[in-house]
């Protein structure tokens, strides 16, 4: 089910007065009854994989607290990462070794044909920081099954994030009877078309100029494949920071707080900042769980490059099992690194005209990466490349479809005015908070559903962070 | 949640008023006088400024491209329109604008469709928004158009299109581009021809003959439709079958299917040009742009063979 759907407008329909009316428990049986549906909306049978991570990492935990031995404890910290990280194995990143086992001409082995089930990696990391912060200290193991359930599979997040962790989400579902205010309700109702308005105004009218570059690489010329490029790299933007918004939009019609997963990250002024603005609940457990335990920036120069070379080529890893995901990641540790070794962070532009320079610098850098990213296979990515640096041939720059191409520069327009001038500095409750706020957010929203209804891509194409 | 349900009572009463009222406002003072263009503007200039066309070529762009009613002097002596248009130009398309021009009275003596085997009739996917959105515009004027968006267009179409201003959705732009240039249009005859050459380095063939197509029951259903209400209005209808260079899209067993169920409808006017190999005038790259759209060059000599065909068919008549 897709948010972006008119499936989904019903469900949510039926689903928020119920969840509005109903208290503790008979509100946490709701929210699992309808987080199973929504899932199952997709392939049913694959609501079994994620029953099975459930109760592996509830087990997990309870064991993890209830052990007196520190032995113990590893051993079934280790436990819910091993099951919990096979699965992942099994769904995901099976044929990708399979792939390449037989690429190396050992045995020839046959790939299965499985479908990868939607949002794996998001919920598997959630619940692997569940049982690791548990093993930590720093949470209490949830005891009972159904909270512990919603947690992983509360619909909002259960698909594409954010990663939740459980220190803020877990106390929310716990007693579930909070009272839903109107701010709750309308903060959340703005957000959500907001992002609506970036998945389908920015994010799939981009996408059609995209497609058509990418798909299409060998005839076209390098200035048009550079230009694809830009383009995706504000489509992925949109495309997921609008799926976050409707998500903690959702979240929050609902009386739940999600973090933030976006802060305007096209706006950074050095790659070490744009990840820190970017999927933030992914850098930031690839930061606490991966980075740290490697020993971060503890252990001199050389061995900070190593830990962050490791952490994004295993975030790289994480999006996708191909090669090209993992260059991806490289490609931006490779950036982290060379950042850390200038120490350009530290050098703060004062003038606007520098930052803006920054700001571009930083926009080419990571749409370059995204190359590798977008691209199907490697012989794409560095013929594309390749194009852009020998075969620029500006004079042949078309527009493909004028009108598409028109969408693409209005929706980018608005994108960018609304981030520059307010999102920059408000967030939705401080403009809720403002004289008037809510009926300026109402203004805005309304006008955001009229571009859509004239401009938006009409078909609900998926979120591309659902094949993650 | 009385304030919470009365907030989205507000929203939505003030989306419907704004949404109608933008509607109604810019159907009439904008999009009514859009006279050109492939977002509806084509369709008002033949409704208000071709009522008399006599003949009217429909299908895709290589209809739109490859056909220039001009050159055929022997249809009517050449008084036809060209309404082809890119990308949704299929049969679902087609067979819905013929009702809605009908409605208008525009009546012609002849139709000459152009039907591509591939891959307009073989998509596998019964996505029919794409072709039938082109036309939501004109909702409000066709019985046959609503009826048919009612049955075949699905809940979802349905729900958006409670709202008018969804008529007009990825179309905007385009005609208001359109509409600034309304006072440009003098005689237009639909054709727009192409330039540029094809670059053939790494052509690869599209239609892959080995490939089990399955054939769109729904566009099949168009195609009959297509058939049935030129023979209720007495209009002649001829099929064409366009080239593609070096036969990219050529797909014998698609052309058998489809003359087949031509013929079963009483359909026999077939112009059959899929298989270049025994046309060498058309088989040079000089005359492509793309590999399955010509340039005006080609076009001119494609439509004067069309022309002639049509000549030597109407002698046998």
């Amino acid at each position: 089910m897709l948010f972006n759907s008119i499936v989904f407008l019903v469900f949510f329909c039926i689903f928020f007065p119920l969840f509005y009316f109903l208290n503790g428990k008979n509100r946490k049986i709701l929210l699992f009854i309808a987080s199973c549906i929504f899932y199952m909306w997709f392939i049913p049978v694959y609501v079994l994989i994620l029953f099975l991570t459930i109760l592996i990492d509830y087990y997990a935990a309870k064991k993890i607290e209830d052990d007196i031995s520190q032995k113990a404890k590893k051993a079934h910290l280790l436990f819910g990462i091993i099951n919990t990280c096979l699965v992942l194995f099994i769904f995901k990143y099976h044929n990708f070794f399979i792939d390449n086992f037989n690429a190396a001409g050992f045995h020839q082995i046959d790939n299965w044909e499985i479908i990868l089930p939607i949002g794996l990696s998001f919920h598997t990391f959630q619940s692997l920081s569940y049982v690791i912060e548990v093993y930590r200290g720093n949470i209490k193991a949830e005891r009972d099954l159904l909270t512990y359930s919603n947690f992983v599979m509360m619909f909002p997040q259960l698909v594409a994030g954010p990663i939740e962790r459980a220190n803020n989400l877990l106390p929310q579902l716990k007693k579930c009877d909070h009272t839903i205010t109107y701010q709750d309700f309308s903060v959340g109702f703005h957000r959500f078309f907001w992002g609506l308005f970036k998945k389908v105004m920015v994010a799939d009218i981009a996408s059609i100029y995209v497609d058509a570059t990418y798909n299409n690489y060998q005839h076209q010329p390098g200035c048009m494949l550079l230009v694809g490029t830009f383009l995706f790299a504000i489509q992925i933007y949109c495309d997921f920071s609008g799926y976050s918004d409707m998500a903690i939009g959702i979240a929050r019609m609902m009386g739940f707080r999600f973090k933030e997963n976006f802060r305007i990250p096209y706006f950074s002024k050095d790659i070490t900042e744009f990840w820190r603005r970017w999927h933030i609940s992914l850098s930031s457990w690839l930061r606490d769980y991966l980075y740290i335990s490697f020993g971060g920036s503890r252990y001199g120069k050389l061995k900070t490059y190593r830990n962050l070379m490791f952490t994004m080529l295993l975030g790289g890893f994480w999006h996708g099992a191909s090669w090209n995901f993992i260059i991806w990641g490289g490609i931006n540790g490779l950036y982290l690194s060379f950042e850390k070794a200038i120490n350009l962070p530290a050098f703060k532009p004062k003038y606007f005209i520098m930052k803006f320079i920054r700001v571009i610098y930083v926009f080419c850098l990571i749409s370059f990466s995204w190359i590798f990213f977008r691209a199907i296979s490697f012989e794409q990515a560095t013929t594309i490349i390749k194009k852009i640096f020998t075969q620029f041939n500006a004079g042949s720059f078309q527009f493909l479809d004028i009108n598409v191409f028109s969408s693409i520069i209005l929706g980018i327009s608005i994108l960018l005015a609304a981030e520059y001038f307010v999102f920059r500095k408000y967030s939705f409750d401080e403009l809720f908070q403002r004289k008037k706020g809510d009926w300026v957010l109402s203004a805005f929203t309304l006008a955001f559903i009229f571009l859509i209804l004239f401009f938006g891509n009409s078909t609900g194409s998926q979120f591309i962070y659902f094949q993650f | 949640m009385k304030k919470i349900i009365s907030k989205i009572a507000i929203i939505l009463l003030i989306l419907l008023i704004t949404d109608r009222v933008i509607a109604w406002f810019f159907s009439k003072t904008v999009f009514s006088h859009t006279l050109s263009g492939e977002s509806g503007g084509s369709v008002n200039y033949l409704i208000q400024q071709k009522k008399n066309t006599a003949f009217l070529i429909m299908g895709s762009s290589r209809a739109k491209h490859h056909i220039n009613p001009s050159l055929l002097t022997n249809v009517y002596g050449g008084n036809g329109f060209n309404a082809g248009i890119n990308g949704t130009g299929g049969l679902i398309y087609n067979s819905l604008l013929l009702q809605l021009l009908i409605s208008k009275n525009v009546v012609p003596k002849m139709v000459i469709l152009q039907v591509d085997a591939y891959p307009y009739f073989t998509l596998e996917e019964e996505n029919i928004i794409p072709e039938i959105s082109a036309l939501y515009p004109f909702i409000g004027d066709s019985k046959a158009l609503n009826d048919y968006i009612h049955a075949h267009a699905g809940f979802a179409e349905r729900i958006k299109l409670l709202l008018h201003t969804y008529r007009f959705n990825g179309k905007l732009l385009n005609i208001l581009y359109n509409y600034t240039k309304r006072n440009t249009i003098k005689n237009n005859q639909g054709f727009e021809g192409l330039t540029g050459i094809l670059d053939t380095v790494g052509l690869q063939p599209i239609a892959d003959l080995n490939r089990k197509h399955t054939y769109s029951r729904i566009k099949m259903d168009a195609l009959v439709s297509i058939a049935k209400t030129c023979k209720e209005n007495n209009i002649r209808l001829a099929v064409v079958y366009p080239p593609a260079y070096r036969n990219m899209l050529y797909l014998q067993p698609g052309y058998e299917m489809i003359s087949s169920l031509l013929q079963k409808n009483g359909v026999t006017e077939i112009y059959d040009f899929a298989n270049i190999d025994p046309l060498p005038e058309l088989q040079s790259e000089i005359l492509w742009k793309d590999a399955t759209h010509m340039n005006n060059d080609g076009a001119t000599i494609f439509s004067a063979m069309l022309n002639n065909d049509i000549r030597a068919a109407n002698a046998v008549k």
